[in-house]
C-alpha cells in the first residue's frame, strides 16, 4: 500500500487491489502464475483495507526501501 | 534393552521415520519448484507442500523425541513405563492427528498462522496426547530413580507442551499475534527443545563413552542454565520489525548473542566425554551421529544464527535465503541428527541384534552431512546476494529472484543428495542384511594419548 501510495485513500486501495486481482495470471515467462480468483467486491475491499491497516503497524523503519 | 516397555520407543521411531522420509520428499518437490515455478501448480500448489514438508518435520522430531524418552527414562528411572497402553494411545492420537491434518491441507483446509496451520481438532488431539504423555513419563519418573538426566528431559518437555497452549491464543492484534506464535515457534526450538537434546546428548553419552555420570550431570546443567538464559530473553530476535518497542532491538541483538554458548557447549561437551571416554562401544554409527549432531548444531543454530541475529544486519537480512539456510542447517544439527542418533544407538537393542548394518548408516550420514552443508552454503549466498539486489539496490523481489535460479538448481541437487542419504538411512535402519559388526579395535592397556600429547 506504501508502495501504491495509497495508504490513505480506500477507494484507491481498492482499485489497485480490483486491478491486480483481474489481471492474473501476468503471463510473464518463466515465472510462477497466481490464479485468476473470482472475488466478490467486498473480498476485495477487505483485502484492500486488511493491508491498510497492518501497513499502520510501526515497524521501525523496515524495509529498508519500496521493494520490501 | 532392560526393560519390556522400552518396546514401546520402537513404535514412535516407525512412525518418526516414515514421517521423516515425508517431510524429505516433500522438501525435494519444492525444492524443484524453486526451479520450475509452475511444476504441480495446479494440483498441490508450493505452499501446500511446505506446509506437509514443515509440519511433518516437527511432527516426526517430536515423536522421535518422545520414542527417545520412552527409551530412556525407564533406564534412567530403573522400572517399567507406569502405562504402556497409554503411550500407545497417545502414538495413535498423534497419527491420527497428523494423517488428519495432511489430508485436510491436500484438500486445502488450514489455518493461515504459519507451521501452526493445523485445524482445530488437530490441535487439540496433539494436546491431549501431550498431557498423556506428561502424565506417563511423570510417573514414571516419580516412582523411580531420579537423575540430572530424566530432570533436565522432563523440565524441556513439560515447557514445550504448556507453551503449546500459545497455539490456541490468536489475539487481533497483529503484532500480539505474532508474538504469541513465537513463544511456541522460537521457545520450543531455541529453549525447550534445547533441554530435551541436550538430555538426550547426555544420555547417549553417558552410555557410550562410560564416562562417570557425575561429569556428564555438571555439564549437562551447564548448558541447560546457558540455554534458558539466552533462549528466553534471544526471543527477542523475532521482534524486531513487528511493531514491538525498540528496546527489543538491544535485549534480543544481546541475549540471542548468547544463544551461540550452549551450542558451542553441547559440542564441547560431546569431544571431550569422548575423549575422556574408555569405553570402546560397539554403535560407532551412534557415536558419529551424537558427535555430527553436535557439531552441525553449533555451526547450523550458533554461527548462522549469529549471522543475521544482530539487528543492524537483520535490518537488510530479514526473510530472505539467509533465513533459509540457517533454517535447514540449524534444523538438521540439532533436532534431527540428534533423534537419528538416538534411533540408531536404540534400534538394535530394540530389535535385539548387534549393531547392523552400520557401514550403511554411516555412509547415510556423510550423504546427509555433505548435501545438507551444501545446501547451507549455496542458500548463504542466494541469501546474500538476494539482500544486496533488493534491500540495498531496491530492486523487486522477483526480479531479484529471476537472478538466483542458479543456486536453486544447485540447491535442488544438495537436496537430492539429502533425499537418497535420508533413504539410505531408513534401509540401513529397517532392514536386516544378516550379522554386522564394525569391530572394535583391541583396547589398549596404555592410556590413549590425551590431547596435546
Amino acid at each position: 500500500m506504501t508502495r501504491w501510495g495509497v495508504t490513505d485513500n480506500p477507494e484507491a486501495a481498492y482499485e489497485m487491489m480490483d486491478g491486480w486481482i483481474e489481471a492474473q495470471p501476468s503471463g510473464i515467462e518463466g515465472r510462477r502464475q497466481m490464479p485468476h480468483f473470482t472475488m466478490t467486491e467486498e473480498d476485495k475491499r477487505g483485502l484492500a483495507e486488511f493491508l491498510r491497516w497492518t501497513d499502520q503497524t510501526d515497524t521501525l523503519g523496515w524495509p529498508p526501501n519500496d521493494a520490501g | 534393552m532392560k526393560y519390556q516397555s522400552q518396546k514401546v520407543a520402537y513404535a514412535y521411531f516407525v512412525c518418526a521415520i516414515a514421517l521423516f522420509a515425508v517431510q524429505v520428499l516433500g522438501g525435494l518437490v519444492i525444492g524443484w519448484i524453486y526451479v520450475q515455478p509452475n511444476f504441480l501448480a495446479e494440483t498441490f500448489p508450493f505452499h501446500i507442500i511446505r506446509m506437509i514438508h514443515t509440519n511433518a518435520l516437527i511432527v516426526w522430531l517430536l515423536l522421535g523425541l518422545f520414542g527417545a524418552a520412552y527409551f530412556l527414562v525407564p533406564e534412567e528411572s530403573e522400572r517399567e513405563i507406569y502405562s504402556v497402553k497409554l503411550a500407545y494411545i497417545q502414538l495413535i492420537l498423534l497419527m491420527v492427528g497428523t494423517l488428519g491434518a495432511v489430508g485436510s491441507y491436500l484438500v486445502g483446509i488450514h489455518g493461515g498462522r504459519e507451521f501452526l496451520e493445523q485445524p482445530l481438532w488437530v490441535k487439540l488431539g496433539i494436546l491431549v496426547a501431550a498431557l498423556i504423555f506428561l502424565f506417563n513419563i511423570s510417573m514414571t519418573v516419580l516412582a523411580g530413580k531420579k537423575t540430572a538426566i530424566t530432570n533436565v528431559l522432563l523440565t524441556g518437555l513439560w515447557l514445550l507442551s504448556l507453551l503449546w497452549v500459545f497455539a490456541f491464543i490468536n489475539p487481533e492484534n497483529l503484532s500480539l499475534d505474532k508474538m504469541y506464535w513465537w513463544f511456541v515457534v522460537h521457545l520450543w526450538v531455541e529453549a525447550t527443545w534445547e533441554l530435551v537434546m541436550a538430555s538426550v546428548l547426555a544420555f547417549l553419552l553417558l552410555k557410550m563413552t562410560g564416562v562417570d555420570r557425575e561429569v556428564v550431570e555438571k555439564w549437562l546443567y551447564v548448558i541447560v542454565a546457558t540455554a534458558l538464559f539466552s533462549g528466553i530473553l534471544g526471543t527477542g530476535h523475532h521482534f524486531y520489525w513487528i511493531g514491538l518497542p525498540g528496546y527489543w532491538q538491544w535485549v534480543g541483538s544481546i541475549f540471542s548473542t548468547f544463544e551461540v554458548i550452549p551450542f558451542f557447549l553441547m559440542m564441547s561437551f560431546a569431544f571431550v566425554i569422548v575423549w575422556k571416554g574408555r569405553r570402546n562401544h560397539p554403535n560407532k554409527a551412534a557415536l558419529l551421529w551424537s558427535l555430527g549432531s553436535a557439531t552441525v548444531a553449533f555451526f547450523g543454530a550458533g554461527v548462522w544464527g549469529f549471522l543475521h541475529t544482530l539487528h543492524g544486519v537483520n535490518f537488510y537480512s530479514h526473510g530472505t535465503q539467509i533465513t533459509a539456510a540457517h533454517g535447514h542447517l540449524s534444523f538438521y544439527g540439532t533436532y534431527v541428527a540428534m533423534n537419528l542418533a538416538i534411533i540408531t544407538y536404540a534400534m538394535p537393542l530394540l530389535r535385539g541384534r548387534d549393531p547392523y548394518t552400520q557401514v550403511l548408516n554411516m555412509g547415510s550420514f556423510w550423504l546427509m552431512m555433505v548435501g545438507m552443508a551444501f545446501m547451507t552454503f549455496t542458500l548463504t549466498f542466494a541469501g546474500v546476494i538476494q539482500t544486496h539486489m533488493q534491500r540495498v539496490l531496491g530492486y523487486y523481489y522477483m526480479e531479484v529472484q529471476d537472478e538466483l535460479g542458479l543456486f536453486y538448481i544447485i540447491r535442488f541437487g544438495a537436496g537430492a543428495a539429502v533425499v537418497v542419504g535420508a533413504l539410505l538411512f531408513i534401509y540401513s535402519i529397517m532392514v536386516v542384511r544378516g550379522r554386522e559388526v564394525v569391530l572394535p579395535a583391541p583396547a589398549s592397556s596404555q592410556p590413549d594419548p590425551m590431547p596435546g600429547e
